[in-house]
């Protein structure tokens, strides 16, 4: 396993693919920056902000949700996808690397550059609120770190389902595809959820004979058990940041924790299923 | 002969289609051993199979002595170097970086072999030119050296002259050849361009629609498939012994027909038969083709001939 692992590290460093996540990061870092600020916080480009806190913080890394699994899949594709349509993973193999352990390095170093990304981005935004604003308050409090950990738990889990998915099509920009049609599919499912969760359980109407205003139940609105589910859907749903974030983040964290960590045990498990049966070409 | 790869009833099945039936072959130490036949025939299936790239459905084969069923297989694997259809290298890294990734994925802690490696397959002087910039020669003679790494008992290569231009087929050659006499390096080879495999290898197995139709040395192939005149006589019983005062190379076909081999001239060879007492009936060209002869193997197993 150790030679597996040493093998993709060293891939990562030299075929200049960490240098371009590290570059990648911090853009998408300094871009972050600059969009929160603007919209937020009215700061203009080179204009130092005149208070910056921990609310900057979790506003400018909350956006980062967005941007890590796409990130993330193209660096799968890169990686992962590469020793597949090299057909270098036969290397591996041929000198007597078993598959689980080819599968697992590349898997272990995809989420170590989710990880990176994640970080160095984080990074320069944390840099940005402390350093450059005239008079900065960061704190990392615990609806911040939740929202670091969120981000962070759901991003490993999109990277090993997408190096799932490179193990499981022969063409890496299949994998490639699906991952991006899957992302935006994700976010609107969340924005359904919320959908029907924000449906009011009442509303008014003005009954067409005594033309008066009247209180009628709403159709839509989902009680009861389904209401529950959709709540626990909502609240692990990748894309979903509700305001019950705000009001129980440990609960959230968690229960988002709990679905993440399944799909990376399923993805890893199926992953190793396919590589064992997998006929290398 | 001890084997370093030993075949034995090896089947593959896709669905209802079998790859190979039954193929049992011994791989001598030392040999450059060349599997010859034609596109589909099950060659490039074996290799993977013997490469671990691919399960095989029924038989089994051991490397160095190891059963493909043991799992010590993964650690003799480390002494096999193969290249399967096209070289596998890393199109974004160098070929020091090729290399050096090889030798890290076996474990190997000391890179100072590399740049002789590298020599080997006039492979020196390319720098950090990324392997996706090299021509399909210099490919194939970094996917050799990729495959050399841990300096192996024995490569598997598959078609591995394929698409190369004439001197980069010369140059292959005598890599190949540098290889199996320095290096003492075994060599199982598949090629369907016979008379480059001719100048390689000293063993070959002729297979066809998955089944293995021959083995033979070189030098028996070569007594098969050489020059030669061949004599209708009405004795050749007679004849023979004149032959070998003369030193003359020759093979018997039945009692009244003699194949030779050495350089003679019609004239000497009436002479000899006046000599001997025996009538000549007809003297006519009998040469064959190493294509030709695998193409009669494949004709006979068809039921052509």
């Amino acid at each position: 396993m150790i030679c597996a692992l040493r093998s993709s590290l060293f891939r990562l460093r030299r075929t200049g693919l960490l240098a371009k996540i590290l570059i990648f990061s911090v853009i998408v870092g300094i871009l972050l920056t600059i969009n929160t600020g603007v919209a937020y916080y009215e700061i203009f480009p080179f204009k130092r902000p005149r208070f910056l806190d921990q609310k900057f913080i979790g506003i400018a890394v909350l956006q980062l949700m967005y941007i890590l699994p796409f990130a993330s899949s193209v660096f799968t594709t890169s990686f992962t996808g590469n020793d597949l349509s090299f057909r270098t993973i036969n290397n591996k193999v041929a000198t007597g690397l078993s598959r689980v352990q080819v599968f697992l390095a590349d898997l272990i170093v995809s989420v170590l550059a989710t990880i990176i990304m994640f970080l160095t981005s984080v990074l320069i935004i944390f840099l940005y609120a402390r350093f450059y604003s005239v008079r900065s308050n960061i704190r990392f409090d615990d609806l911040v770190i939740c929202v670091l950990l969120r981000i962070l738990i759901v991003s490993v889990a999109f990277t090993a389902f997408f190096n799932l998915l490179q193990f499981l099509f022969s063409n890496k920009f299949f994998g490639l595809v699906i991952a991006f049609a899957f992302i935006p599919a994700l976010i609107f499912i969340s924005g359904f959820y919320q959908d029907k969760l924000n449906q009011p359980y009442r509303y008014k109407v003005i009954n067409e004979e005594t033309k008066q205003e009247e209180w009628v139940l709403n159709p839509e609105y989902v009680s009861g058990t389904p209401r529950k589910i959709l709540v626990f859907l909502s609240e692990t749903a990748p894309f979903t940041f509700t305001d019950s974030l705000e009001a129980k983040p440990e609960k959230i964290t968690s229960n988002v924790a709990i679905a993440a960590g399944t799909v990376v045990a399923v993805s890893t498990a199926a992953g190793i299923a396919a590589i064992k049966k997998k006929e290398l070409s | 002969m001890e084997s370093v790869l030993s075949i034995k009833d090896l089947t593959k099945v896709y669905g209802k289609f079998s790859v190979l039936k039954g193929v049992t072959l011994d791989i001598p130490k030392g040999s450059i051993f060349g599997l010859v036949g034609r596109n589909g025939a099950g060659k490039t299936t074996l290799m993977r199979i013997v490469t671990g790239l691919a399960e095989p459905t029924s038989g089994s084969y051991s490397l160095s002595g190891i059963s493909s069923t043991d799992k010590k297989i993964l650690s003799v694997r480390r002494r096999m170097g193969s290249i399967i259809e096209s070289p596998a290298i890393y199109r974004n890294l160098s070929a020091y970086d090729n290399v050096k990734l090889q030798y890290i994925n076996l474990g190997m802690t000391s890179y100072d072999s590399i740049p002789e490696l590298l020599e080997l397959v006039d492979l020196q002087g390319t720098g950090k030119k990324k392997a996706g910039k090299f021509s399909l020669g210099m490919r194939q003679r970094l996917g050799i050296a990729v495959a050399l790494c841990g300096n192996p008992d024995i490569l598997i290569l598959d078609e591995p002259i394929n698409g190369l231009d004439p001197q980069g087929i010369i140059q292959m050659r005598e890599i190949l050849l540098k290889i199996n006499h320095e290096r003492h390096t075994t060599i199982l080879i598949s090629s369907h361009i016979l008379e480059e495999l001719s100048k390689l290898a000293t063993h070959y197995a002729f297979i066809e629609k998955g089944e293995i139709l021959q083995t033979l040395s070189s030098h028996d192939l070569m007594s098969k498939v050489r020059k030669a005149s061949r004599l209708v006589v009405t004795s050749t019983e007679l004849l023979c012994p004149l032959f070998d005062r003369e030193g003359i190379e020759y093979k018997v076909e039945n009692e009244e027909t003699v194949d030779i081999f050495s350089d003679i001239s019609a004239t000497r060879i009436i002479a000899l038969a006046n000599e001997a007492g025996v009538e000549v009936v007809s003297i006519s060209d009998n040469n064959e083709s190493l294509e030709g002869y695998f193409m009669n193997l494949v004709a006979k197993k068809d039921g052509i001939v």
